[in-house]
């Protein structure tokens, strides 16, 4: 290689003595950057390999005994003694999850081209498909339940859980497009849809793509958890089965395959993104807040209090849809009068009132706990795969495992794990917030801009400023897209924690309406939880957008 | 201007991925739509309804596989669709909503039904006993209410009230029993984090054993006080005012006490249905389920259906279910039964033929 080199005719003044150092110089860095990756995937390995040891070795020494754990071996028994059960669950699991991906999707995808194109609708209608993200699973199980038949309210579980994320990263990827190409689509005469054709859905091909990537786990999710409200078959029913004849193996078993399920879909769409848009490599799977046009501060305020008055009005008119569309019996659907009603004007209402709010607060310092831990843990954890970088190849495969656990296999291996204190359920609130919170962080850490940390070196800047003033800054619109993501996840999850664990808070309080026939509690405290999860999710967004605008000014969506 | 043309074959290409695999989707689900649900066509009178019951696929609902595999129902002219439950299904929202016609609960779970806005009826009771029992381990049992003083009793949600009742009724002082909140699963008494767990008489024990390498001991809580009627047949009062509905009702009925009888006499056929028929994709096996389906004959016969037949609502039974409604504050009366159905079937005998 180095003799074709220097054989090769040079346009510059470059001498053959130079070019031939130079390509020996590059030669060894690429067989150097060669070694180094193949070194890195052996640690990797061989790092995994001791993880599953250990894992053996705790689990067979007290870990199964105490009915936490299984082994690895016990997990393997189990499948390799009974593969067709297995293999009909994950099928008919999958089957579901699919449809619901297929559907959740492609009925995002459309909305996200209406929002883009007619930006009104976006303003009456985005807090809608927020709020049906932020609506607790707990409360909206049995509503699925007497509205479809128990397929179709599966199907639909799924797609609901995919549906916000798809939405929110394609109108980013959508309006992603470059100010240049759109100009001159218009320059030449292109009409809105043509931009969207030839401009617009070109360059959200890419976020499209994340959006379906993330959505496989999420479908998964919904699927089992669809499992709750009846099933024959799958994933959910064989964990409910193995909970109750408390056979480790099998609990175990259903963890190891659920968390397939979501990753295998999750790792294949990424493949698929990089062979199919490789000039994406470096985007978000988070989207950022969308900046509208700059007005004066009091056209600003007016207009988003005129939007946000008309988004409740319009959430409240799609609950009344949903009541008459689906003739639910007045039993179970309950109107927004009949919450009020319950809430402010019925002789128990102050009793009610006092119920739901203590159990908010319960909630709150739940999810709060749970979510600030998660946010400062999952950064520091980035920071520390960047001071040092074999711990990065040390634990990045336990993470990517972890954070594909279904939450809802997740929660009662956790409790048998960790208990069900107040702490048990932090740390399933806090979980949820910290893989997404790790995963962004650490992919926006490598997007630094290479000059920006040559001129860094360029002013002998030390390792710790050049992070604290190069890398973090950079990083903060990614934490700020996770954590606004994952608000809503760490209530949804300690909601969740507290129906199968606690046993107080508003995830108790909904279930417990539930067992006692009071739909108008459940729909009240469902109510109450997703505007508090609304206002969450709105904090969080104006934080990040105060501190994007001072910290990140160049940043933009 | 390399950029943009390879960008637009890659979109070409995307879009081609995309549209290929949707067109997959939407070829395969139209297929598993079109399939034809079992068509019932053999006779004219068959009425088809359909049953929701509590729990996903278990022995617990043996008799009513054993009704449909041996043709009990068509017999009796009604082709049942047995739809599985689970944690968060509400059998009796899916009778009040249409969703299904008859739905599988226990007596005060329709009765807070009703007491909600439902206008739900039970024509007939599976288990005669409730099968909520409280599990100790047998160093530490938990043989009485009285020995529940000083200890911490799991109780998964919604069993508060039930929790409540028992320790009333049997003057116990509620403040000196601890209550933790609990799933279904039975390791918090394994690992000792509670003292006492309420269970399904006939589930939950026999894992117990399985996990600790000794029976536990049961305490069923029927035998204090708690005295509601489980595993009801709850159908909508308006079902029962049209002549042709009561008369598949009934025909249902027959065909489930049918089941039920083939189930107690013996066993085995429930069970090997429920294992690799109904719940095959569950995981369960021989073992496990012929225990709790011989465990579940304590509820399902007593010398009260050993006059009056199975599932059967003595006036007695009745006025003793309304006793702990009201202990359990739940507003009820006689006409939360209807038990015109079982004498019609029975005619004063003790079973069918």
């Amino acid at each position: 290689m180095t003799a074709a080199t220097q054989h090769a005719p040079n346009s510059q003044t470059r001498t053959a003595a130079q070019a031939s150092t130079i390509a020996a110089a590059r030669s060894q860095a690429r067989s150097e950057a060669r070694r180094s990756t193949m070194n890195g995937w052996l640690t990797t390995l061989l790092v995994s390999l001791l993880l599953i040891a250990i894992w053996e070795v705790a689990a067979d020494l007290a870990l199964t005994r105490l009915g936490v754990m299984a082994s690895p071996s016990a997990i393997i028994q189990s499948i390799a003694a009974n593969p067709s059960l297995y293999f009909n669950a994950v099928s008919a699991t999958a089957w579901v999850a699919m449809r619901g991906w297929f559907y959740g999707n492609l009925a995002a995808i459309f909305v996200a081209v209406v929002f883009v194109q007619l930006r009104a609708f976006e303003s009456l209608f985005l807090r809608l498909a927020l709020a049906l993200f932020c609506l607790p699973l707990v409360a909206v199980n049995p509503l699925l339940q007497v509205t479809f038949d128990s397929d179709t309210a599966k199907v639909v579980l799924a797609a609901l859980s995919v549906f916000f994320v798809t939405l929110v990263g394609t109108m980013l990827g959508l309006r992603s497009a470059d100010g240049s190409p759109m100009t001159m689509v218009k320059a030449w005469g292109g009409r809105s849809l043509d931009s969207l054709w030839f401009v617009r859905l070109p360059s959200g091909i890419p976020a499209i793509l994340t959006g379906l990537q993330i959505g496989a786990a999420a479908a998964t999710l919904g699927a089992i958890f669809g499992e709750f409200i009846g099933a024959k078959a799958g994933i959910g029913v064989l964990l409910i089965n193995g909970l109750m004849s408390l056979d480790l193996g099998r609990v175990w078993a259903v963890a190891v395959l659920a968390t397939l399920m979501a990753a295998i879909p999750y790792g294949l769409f990424g493949l698929l993104r990089r062979w199919l848009t490789p000039w994406s490599a470096g985007i978000s799977s988070a989207a950022a807040v969308s900046s509208g046009p700059r007005r004066s501060f009091a056209a600003r305020s007016g207009r988003a209090f005129a939007y946000t008055v008309g988004s409740i009005v319009v959430i409240l008119l799609a609950w009344y849809a949903y009541l008459a569309v689906f003739h639910l019996t007045p039993f179970v659907g309950k109107t927004p009068v009949d919450v009020f009603t319950y809430l402010v004007t019925s002789p128990t209402a102050a009793a009610k009132r006092s119920v739901i709010f203590e159990a908010l607060g319960v909630t709150l310092v739940h999810s709060g706990i749970g979510y600030i831990a998660g946010l400062v843990i999952g950064v520091a954890t980035a920071v520390a795969f960047v001071l040092f970088p074999v711990s990065e190849r040390v634990f990045t495969p336990l993470a990517v495992a972890l954070r594909s656990v279904p939450i809802i296999v997740l929660t009662p291996v956790l409790i048998l794990a960790l208990g069900r204190g107040l702490w048990g359920v932090v740390a399933i609130a806090a979980i949820v917030t910290f893989f997404p919170t790790l995963a962004n962080t650490q992919a926006g850490l490598k997007r630094v801009p290479a000059d920006a940390f040559t001129l860094m070196r360029s002013y002998d800047s030390s390792r710790m400023s050049t992070l604290w003033r190069l890398q973090l800054p950079y990083t903060l619109p990614s934490i700020f897209a996770s954590a606004r993501i994952a608000a809503p996840t760490a209530v949804l999850a300690s909601t969740l924690a507290e129906w199968l664990a606690t046993g107080d808070g508003l995830g108790h309080v909904i279930v417990n309406s539930r067992a006692h026939a009071d739909y108008t509690g459940l729909w009240a405290a469902a109510a109450i939880l997703t505007a508090v999860s609304l206002i969450f999710y709105s904090l969080v967004s104006w934080a990040e957008r105060v501190v994007l605008a001072r910290y990140a000014p160049s940043y933009n969506s | 201007m390399i950029i943009p043309s390879s960008r637009g074959r890659r979109t070409l290409r995307a879009v081609t991925v995309a549209v290929g695999l949707a067109t997959v989707l939407a070829v395969s689900t139209a297929c598993s739509s079109s399939t034809p649900t079992a068509a019932a066509g053999t006779g004219s009178a068959v009425t088809p309804l359909t049953l929701q019951t509590s729990w996903i696929p278990l022995v617990q609902f043996g008799g009513s596989y054993v009704a449909e595999k041996e043709g009990y129902y068509t017999k009796n002219g009604v082709d049942v669709t047995i739809l599985p439950g689970g944690p968060d299904v509400d059998s009796m929202a899916a009778v009040e909503s249409g969703q299904a016609d008859i739905g599988m609960g226990n007596a005060d779970t329709v009765a807070q039904a009703n007491a909600n806005g439902a206008d739900l009826v039970i024509v007939a009771a599976g288990f005669q006993k409730n099968p909520l029992a409280i599990l100790s381990t047998s160093a530490n049992p938990i043989n009485t209410p009285a020995d529940m003083v000083g200890k911490k009793i799991g109780v998964p949600t919604g069993d508060e009230a039930a929790q409540d009742a028992v320790l009333k009724a049997n003057n116990v002082d509620a403040s000196k029993v601890t209550s933790v909140p609990v799933g279904f699963d039975v390791a918090p008494l394994v690992s000792g984090e509670v003292d006492g767990l309420w269970v399904f008489y006939s589930e939950q024990p026999i894992a117990y054993e399985a996990a600790a390498g000794k029976p536990g001991v049961t305490m069923l809580t029927a035998d204090y006080g708690l005295n509601v009627f489980a595993q009801v047949y709850a159908v909508k009062k308006e079902t029962l005012a049209d002549p042709t509905k009561k008369a598949a009702i009934e025909g249902f009925l027959k065909g489930e006490i049918e089941g039920w009888q083939n189930y107690v006499a013996d066993p085995t056929e429930a069970v090997e249905l429920t294992v690799n028929d109904y719940g095959k994709d569950g995981g369960l096996t021989i073992d496990e389920q012929t225990k709790q389906a011989k465990l579940q004959m304590d509820l399902l016969v007593t010398d009260e259906t050993k006059t009056n037949g199975l599932l059967s609502m003595s006036s007695d039974a009745i006025t003793n279910n309304l006793a702990t409604l009201s202990s359990l504050g739940i507003p009820a009366d006689a006409s939360l039964f209807d038990t015109s159905l079982l004498k019609d079937i029975y005619q004063g005998k003790s079973s069918i033929q």
